[in-house]
């Protein structure tokens, strides 16, 4: 029986074969580059954001081809393969991505709440800014926070209103311990939301289920769904959640993702967000300063600390990881 | 002239160590995170080789793994520290100091939850729910990056020995764990993958 279930878990092995790396020569190239010493700070790193672009480039590369595919192969009764082509609109692209979203939180330690969040993305060069307008049920009185936070290659700050100092916390991250926080969460709101849609998409895992009126306007509805692959290894993203998104029928653009807890009567929504705007425009250099707090408000305090981190050795020996 | 003759021999000695090792450790981060983050690890994973090249021991592969969870749990923490940060906001509306992230305090968050995106709902998916992290962790190393137990003790941290203790118990949990899943099995409710019409 032992034997039993290890060979079970050994057959739902998602990767049996070895998959293909980048050639070592060119990660050797990379990794010379990024030798020197560098002072951290808001200058940005031309050869990170050349590699980033490239990342960048494959990704887009293989959502535009897998897109292609289902968009030929998949299709069913709008004519496209829905669920492909929302993916396709939402690959990271040159230049940036303006979001508005607008959050309602219905259970939970913040039901009842709201939350606005603008978020700005430059996905090839890994910046990411977010602004998040935060009200009520605190205390029952209604209160609104603004809480302002960009990651950046090597570099994550925050900034917060009402709070009782004007301070713009800057926080230097080293090389190996980069933060990939930009198109990286995994929770229901705003841009994040959109990354969760895609995550669920590449693994298969939404489906087309019909449409839904919202707002006055006819959307298509995807759900996500437990998945079986052709050697019937089950894919789920989550037992006891499901995601719904509705995609506007010309731009397939998600325009609302709602969380539902199917594992209660009802299947009552957790939380719902809705897109407000979405707009792509070409960055330059001088865009830089919106990924920067500290310009973005002039008069605040900016405290900027340096984090290295740490690792242990193969024997339990702390060892603090210094740059040369 | 010596220095660069040991540069050389570094380079060939990287290239050759990437070459054979990279896939292995693309596939263990491909099964607990998503593709659009494997190559990202990856590269993580072989900067950290590059700069520690001295300190890889012969066989690589283990340590090249530990690495790799490494920056897995960094990057996991990181995703978990941004629903912290949003959720202090609203209890405390503290000032904006207190938010500085943390990197590296020694844990490892939640490196084999990925996986479940991979098992799915089924009988399997339900009994390594049952199981603890640490449990689910050396499970899967056995499994399916097919490691001997002294292999994943180093990919842990830890000595041979409690592998193999651990590993014993961990089968018989897992055992225990399907038994119990299979003797309840979860609803499922099929969807239509069609499009009204």
């Amino acid at each position: 029986m032992t034997v039993d279930s290890m060979a079970r878990l050994a057959a739902a092995n998602p990767v049996p074969d070895t998959p293909a790396v980048e050639p070592a020569e060119r990660l050797r190239r990379l990794i010379e580059d990024d030798m020197p010493p560098i002072d951290l700070g808001d200058r940005r790193d031309g050869r990170s954001r050349i590699r980033r672009r490239a990342l960048a480039g494959v990704v887009v590369a293989v959502g535009a081809s897998a897109a292609g595919v289902l968009l030929t192969a998949g299709s069913s009764g709008p004519g496209v393969n829905v669920a492909a082509a929302a993916y396709a609109a939402t690959a990271p692209q040159s230049g940036i991505v303006e979001a508005v979203f607008m959050v309602h939180i219905f259970r939970g330690s913040q039901a009842g709440g709201t939350l606005r969040q603008r978020e700005w993305n430059d996905a090839a060069a890994g910046l990411r800014r977010e602004m998040d307008t935060t009200t009520g049920p605190f205390g029952d009185t209604g209160e609104t926070h603004v809480l302002e936070s960009v990651s950046a290659p090597r570099r994550w700050e925050s900034w917060s209103a009402g709070s009782e100092a004007n301070v713009v916390t800057r926080v230097k991250v080293s090389r190996a311990a980069r933060m990939n926080m930009a198109f990286g969460g995994i929770s229901l709101t705003g841009v994040e939301g959109i990354s969760l849609f895609r995550q669920l998409y590449r693994l298969g895992g939404m489906v087309l289920v019909g449409r839904e009126h919202h707002e006055g306007r006819l959307l298509w509805k995807l759900e996500s769904r437990p998945f079986s692959d052709a050697n019937g290894r089950m894919l789920a993203v989550a037992t006891h959640t499901r995601l719904i998104v509705l995609v506007d029928p010309k731009t397939f653009l998600p325009v609302t993702e709602r969380q539902i807890d199917i594992a209660l009567p009802g299947h009552p929504t957790v939380v719902e967000s809705n897109l407000l705007s979405y707009g792509r425009y070409a960055g330059t250099e001088s865009e830089g300063r919106l990924f920067d707090l500290a310009t973005q408000h002039p008069g605040a305090r900016v405290l900027t600390r340096t984090m290295v981190p740490r690792f242990r050795s193969m024997h339990g020996k702390r060892l603090i990881h210094k740059r040369r | 002239m010596s220095g660069h003759i040991v540069g050389v021999e570094r380079r060939l000695r990287f290239e050759l160590l990437y070459a054979k090792h990279a896939p292995a450790v693309k596939a263990y981060v491909l099964r607990r995170a998503d593709v659009s983050t494997a190559d990202d690890v990856l590269a993580e994973v072989f900067v950290v080789c590059w700069r520690r090249f001295d300190e890889v021991p012969a066989d690589p592969l283990p340590w090249l793994l530990g690495v790799a969870r490494r920056v897995l749990s960094t990057q996991r923490r990181g995703e978990r520290r941004r629903g912290a940060l949003r959720d202090r906001l609203a209890e405390t509306a503290s000032d904006s100091t207190d938010v500085t992230p943390e990197v590296g305090d020694g844990t490892l968050a939640g490196v084999a939850d990925g996986a479940f995106a991979y098992v799915g709902a089924g009988a399997l998916a339900g009994a390594l729910a049952r199981l603890s992290e640490a449990d689910r962790e050396l499970l899967l190393l056995i499994a399916w990056d097919e490691l001997s137990p002294s292999r994943a003790a180093t990919v842990l941290n830890v000595k041979p020995a409690t592998v193999r203790v651990r590993l014993l118990r961990a089968r018989r949990r897992l055992t225990q764990a399907l038994a119990r899943e299979e003797s309840e099995p979860a609803p499922c409710s099929p969807l239509s993958m069609e499009a009204p019409s």
